[in-house]
Parts: structure tokens; sequence; C-alpha cells
């Protein structure tokens, strides 16, 4: 009795069997359950979706998962790498497209100094308006810009002291021969303004190439150590790609101002460029723009005085010819 | 009855989670019925409230029977833990409804048809297995009712309520031995008046 390892005696047992027998569900509690289940279930007596599927199945279903699973995984991988790769080809041409958009405009003057040499006027611009300064019976561009663009756009630029530049030669920039040379330059935009809904094309890429002996490789790595807040360094690829994009973006709204002659949206656009981009890798390209901005404007002296910082930032930039040259202030190359 | 009476009951053969295929409601309904009110009432559910409990079980188990899975657990283990949760609530709501009525139930028999006699005998069993069941542990309790009043083997019992198997063995043994105490006394007082 006290082992309690001992089964239950029989008289227990027997209390237990007994016992078993009286708590059976009364037949009329069963079919009332039933008619309320009947009721209230719609598939009361079809199986549930998964019940045919069975044990084996489930182990099929399981199997479905990790399979599911793998090729999600696998999916995402080449998502991944298809876009990182993708991001690199849009960086690539980016570059790409910069780098041909200033040859071009690096090697257009030129086109135009020859041109002007070669026929000797320049009557057959189509009228671009900051061409007019190109011709002699103009008034001197000072004037001109003062009444054509607000001061706020001209000084709105990027400070000078950005870059320790020395500005102790301005009144020699200021000289007055750079007449001559902004004829030529507007003559160059003439030829320029008539054409600039074409694309570059492969004749005047030669000529580029011919005209402006300066090599041109690797410009962006030739100027990056100079710039010293570049931003994109720790930034990933993908950010730096879609920046670069968006900055690329600018500077040529940038330019198509500028080569239609609206020097005050051009300077806007660079404006948004500094402000978005205060770093950008771009930002030569936006201080070449401004500089040739301000030249348009007649602004030389300004012009110039950015030049000269442009010059002490970037002493190795590929557009340092262009930015000593768009004003002609006598100390470019 | 005997102990070999129960052994070959049907509740036992079928209680070895021989089911692969999920059924209909329907059928476990007709298959399971009698098992999961029996439970309810090992479990101490009021006998007035069986039957709202029985139906509670299957609707609930109507709701999950799509997510049960036949490969990790039995049927019937599946619908004792159903019914072992549904017998925690009622339990829990007849305490706050009506304290007295936690007490051994006043029964009325499986059968009203059946001979007087039997139906006495089957009101004094009811009596008294219930109240020493009450005097058990619910760990303890369900061990008991399954293996010596289901006539389950220990091992079904073990994969039943997903516990080892010497726990079986060890519960089994407190409760019997804690049963016997009290009910033994019981009948033996209830021989004695009697006799």
């Amino acid at each position: 009795m006290d082992n309690s390892r001992d089964p239950l005696n029989d008289d227990l047992r027997d209390l237990l069997a007994t016992y078993r027998a009286a708590v059976q569900p009364p037949a009329a509690s069963e079919l009332r359950i039933r008619e309320s289940l009947q009721a209230s279930v719609p598939d009361w007596s079809t199986p549930p979706r998964p019940a045919d599927e069975g044990v084996l199945l489930s182990f099929a279903s399981r199997r479905r998962q990790a399979v599911f699973f793998l090729c999600s995984a696998a999916a995402a991988l080449a998502l991944t790498i298809g876009l990182s790769s993708y991001l690199g080809e849009q960086r690539q041409r980016a570059q790409d497209d910069q780098q041909s958009l200033f040859q071009r405009r690096d090697a257009e003057p030129s086109q135009g100094q020859a041109r002007v040499r070669d026929e000797g006027d320049a009557e057959s611009n189509p009228g671009q308006a900051w061409v007019r300064d190109a011709e002699p019976s103009e008034a001197p561009g000072h004037a001109r810009a003062a009444t054509t663009s607000t001061p706020d756009e001209r000084l709105d630029g990027a400070p000078l002291g950005e870059a320790p530049p020395s500005v102790d030669e301005r009144p020699a920039h200021a000289a007055p021969p750079e007449r001559s040379e902004g004829s030529t330059e507007g003559a160059a935009s003439a030829e320029r303004g008539s054409s600039r809904a074409t694309p570059a094309t492969p004749r005047r890429a030669a000529k580029a190439d011919t005209a402006s002996p300066s090599p041109r490789p690797e410009r962006e790595e030739e100027s990056a150590p100079l710039q010293a807040e570049e931003p994109s360094e720790g930034a990933t690829g993908a950010a730096s790609s879609l920046d670069l994009a968006e900055e690329l973006r600018l500077i040529r709204e940038a330019e198509n101002h500028l080569r239609a002659g609206r020097d005050a949206q051009a300077i806007k656009v660079l404006n948004r460029h500094r402000r978005d981009f205060p770093a950008g890798q771009l930002e030569p390209e936006r201080e070449a723009s401004r500089i040739t901005a301000l030249c348009q404007q007649g602004l030389e002296h300004e012009a110039s005085e950015r030049a000269q910082v442009f010059a002490g930032r970037w002493p190795q930039s590929p557009l340092l010819p262009r930015v000593l040259r768009v004003c002609t202030t006598g100390t470019g190359l | 009855m005997s102990a070999r009476d129960l052994a070959g009951s049907p509740t036992c053969t079928a209680s070895t989670g021989a089911e692969i295929r999920v059924p209909s409601l329907a059928a476990l309904y007709r298959q399971e019925f009698a098992f999961v009110w029996r439970t309810l009432r090992y479990l101490g559910v009021p006998p007035a409230s069986v039957e709202d409990a029985a139906q509670e079980v299957f609707i609930v188990a109507q709701r999950r029977l799509s997510s049960f899975e036949p490969a990790r657990a039995s049927i019937r283990s599946w619908l004792f833990g159903i019914a072992r949760n549904t017998a925690r609530h009622h339990h829990r709501a007849a305490k706050r409804r009506d304290p007295s009525r936690l007490g051994p139930a006043q029964e009325q028999t499986a059968d009203p048809s059946s001979n007087p006699e039997v139906r006495i005998a089957q009101a004094e069993a009811i009596a008294l297995v219930e109240r020493g069941l009450a005097k058990l542990s619910p760990e303890r309790r369900e061990v008991f009712v399954l293996c010596e009043i289901e006539g389950l083997s220990a091992p079904a019992v073990a994969e039943l309520l997903n516990l080892n198997v010497n726990t079986v063995y060890s519960r089994l043994a407190r409760a019997r031995s804690r049963f016997r105490a009290t009910t033994a006394r019981h009948l033996a007082q209830e021989r004695g008046l009697h006799g």
C-alpha cells in the first residue's frame, strides 16, 4: 500500500472503471453539439487544405520554403552585384561625359580663334545676346553686365577666400587689351551656339585634340589630392555615383545656359550646385563655369581674380588653361 | 470491469498517434468527442459546463486544424492540449462565478434509462473519484487519468503530454499513492456504512 510503484488494487480499479462509464457523454449532448457545430462551421466535413498533403508533403513544403529562401538570397545577391556594376558604369559614364564636355569647351575657343583669324570678322553670329560683346560698337562689358544681371546673381558666387589666393595682380588682369580676346571668345561662342543642339562630333573631338596640345588624362585624379574637403572619399560608391550624376546634371545645365547666353540662369544653377555639393567632385568645373559666366557678364575683373584662385587651388587641372584663357587676362598660358 | 478490459478499449489503441492525415472536423468529432468529453470531466470541468466546454474545444480545434502538423504530434495529443486549456478557462470562470460549485458534482448518470442500482453505483463512483482527483495537482492528475482511467501506457502518455517517460512514471506513482490514500479511506467508510 505504501509502495508507490504498486498498481491500484482491484477495488480502486473497479471504481475507476465505473467512473469512466459514468462520465461518458450523453447522446443528447453529442447531438446538440454536433448540430451546433454543423450550423456554425461551413467546412464541417471537408478536411483543411494542408490535411491533404500529409506528412510527406509537410517535408516537401519545408523543402519548398528552403528553395524559395535560397532563390531569394540568390536573387538579392545578383541584384546587388548588378546594381553595383550598373552604378559603377554610370559613374564611369558620368565621368566620361564630364570629360568630353569640358574637352569640347576647351577646344572651342581655339577653333573660334582660328576661324576669326581666317575670316577676319564675326558677322556670322546667330545673334546670341552675350556675343554682342564681340562687336566693336558695343558698350564696355562692365556697364552692360551691370544692367543685365542683378548684383545678387553676380556676387553670389563662392567666396574667393576658399584657397589662399594672390590678389595683388588684380589691376594687371583688368587691362583693356582683353577686348580683342573677348571678341575671339565671342566668335567661338557664336560658332558654338550655332551648333549647340548637336552633340560633339568626332570631327570636333579631333579638332579639340589638335587645337589644345595640353594633355588631359586623369583630370580628376590629378586634382583630387588638392581637394582636402572632398566628401566622397568616405561615401559609398553608389551614393557618390548618384551624387556625381546629379552634379554633372547641374554643371551641364549651367553650361547649356552659358552657351545660350543665359548667364544669370547659369549662375543660379551653379549656386544650386554649390549649395547641394559645397565640396563636390565637380567643384573645379563649377568654378570654371562660374568664371566663364562672369566673363560673359563682363565682369572680367572678378573673373580674373577667381581664375587666379582657381590656379592656386587646382594648378594641375586640365581646366586651368581654359579658365585662364576665358577672359584672356594676360596671365593665361 | 477489469484492468485488462480497460487496456483493450478502443480509446487505448487509438491513442498512439497513428493518424497521419488531418481529418475533417466531422471525422474528428466522431472519433474524439467522447475522449474530449471525458477529459474535460477528468480535468475538473463541472458537469453543467461540460457541454459548453466540449463545444468550445471543437470550435478552437476547427480554427486551428489547418495549422496542425500530423508529423509532430498525434491528433489526440493536440486535442488534449486544447481540452486542457479549455478546462482551465472554465475552471477559472466557474471559480469567479460560484466557488461552491467546485466540489464533487452531483452527477446525473450517463444513461438515465439504466438500472437504478447501476445509476447509484455510478453516482457514488463519480463522487469518490472526483474527490480523489481534486486532491491531485494538475500535472499528476493528467498522468493519472490517462493511465488509470483511459488505460494508456506510460510511453503513450509521455507522447500525448510531450513528457519524458520517466517523468510520467514518477508522476503516476505519486498520483497513485495520493489517490489511494484519499479514495480507499472513503471507499472503506462507504463500504462500512453500507455493509
